[in-house]
């Protein structure tokens, strides 16, 4: 044990906090959960209106995916592990739900840095 | 050439014990809930593995450099592919090996240095393993967006990458855990 442990411990966690405090600066809620599979934006849905979805993951995969309460949540799959249903809740913009074997990212976005895009849909 | 021959037998006796060790502290990590919800956290308790060879095999002088990375490499490849095959998939077992490979590099180079001792290099390690078990993920999901998950993966990394890494450094430390390494190589 050197000093040299103690900063790089102290300097990795304080790299976190600094990660930390310019995500949660940036903490805003989000209006619209996107859903892509394999790479492939496959689906938009607004935050605001209850839904419960069937997602059809790579590989013949499958997540039902439910939006209630301004909150996006896998509640099931199909795949192994399930740390996608594991997963807490997302909201926030840029919160995310991962579900590697299917290849499923569920991605809260705010919608509005995107404005353009929102008027040519 | 006859005693060159016997330290061989002895070297390879001592790489299967490693690796049955580490397979046994990966079952172990597999029973111990500890991931929060969140992917690819985990404690890592078979890193301890690879810290121990790296660093005893240093203490000791008894191998030159090269061969304590290969060592720990050896026992590395053999836990992971085992494991995965036994107990996940193979694309965990993807995950796994470059998160290890990378941090086995990283460690290995931190283990030639004096001045970073072994609760600093386990911190490292854990980081670049998360780093690599990252890049993977994100070539396999084509999707930059998981890169959400390093600051709270790079959290959980630094605490169990420091405990670990004290653990190793309070065995190694041990005069018994020296001599038994010491001795069985001669005789």
């Amino acid at each position: 044990m050197k000093k040299t442990d103690l900063i790089i411990f102290f300097s990795a966690l304080a790299l976190f906090g600094t990660l930390w405090l310019i995500l949660s600066l940036r903490h805003t809620a989000g209006s619209e959960v996107v859903v892509s599979v394999d790479g492939v934006e496959t689906a938009v849905y607004p935050l605001d209106t209850d839904l419960t979805v069937e997602i059809n993951g790579y590989d013949g995969g499958s997540n039902t995916l439910v939006i209630s309460d301004h909150q996006a949540k896998i509640t099931w799959a199909d795949c192994p592990d399930h740390s996608c249903v594991h997963q807490k809740a997302v909201s926030a913009d840029t919160e995310t739900i991962v579900c590697l074997p299917h290849r499923v990212v569920v991605t809260v976005r705010s919608g509005e840095e995107n404005g353009i895009d929102a008027l040519t849909r | 050439m006859h005693s060159q021959g016997r330290r061989g037998v002895r070297h390879l006796a001592l790489l299967a014990m490693f690796s049955a060790l580490a397979m046994i502290l990966s079952y172990v990590e597999i029973l111990l809930p500890f991931s929060f919800g969140i992917p690819g956290v985990k404690l890592g308790i078979p890193n301890l593995i690879t810290l121990l060879i790296l660093y005893l095999e240093k203490g000791t002088g008894k191998n030159a450099a090269l061969v304590r990375l290969t060592d720990a490499g050896i026992v590395l490849l053999i836990r992971i592919v085992v494991t995965g095959l036994l107990f996940t998939n193979v694309y965990a077992i993807l995950y796994s090996l470059a998160g290890g490979l990378l941090s086995l590099v990283c460690m290995f180079l931190i283990s030639l240095s004096d001045r970073i001792g072994i609760p600093g290099c386990s911190v490292l390690g854990g980081i670049t393993h998360n780093l690599g078990q990252l890049t993977v993920a994100m070539f396999v999901v084509s999707q930059l967006k998981i890169w959400y998950y390093f600051p709270i993966l790079l959290f959980f990394g630094t605490l169990t990458g420091f405990a670990l890494g004290i653990l190793a450094y309070m065995i190694i430390s041990r005069r018994g855990v020296r001599d038994y390494y010491d001795r069985f190589f001669e005789g």
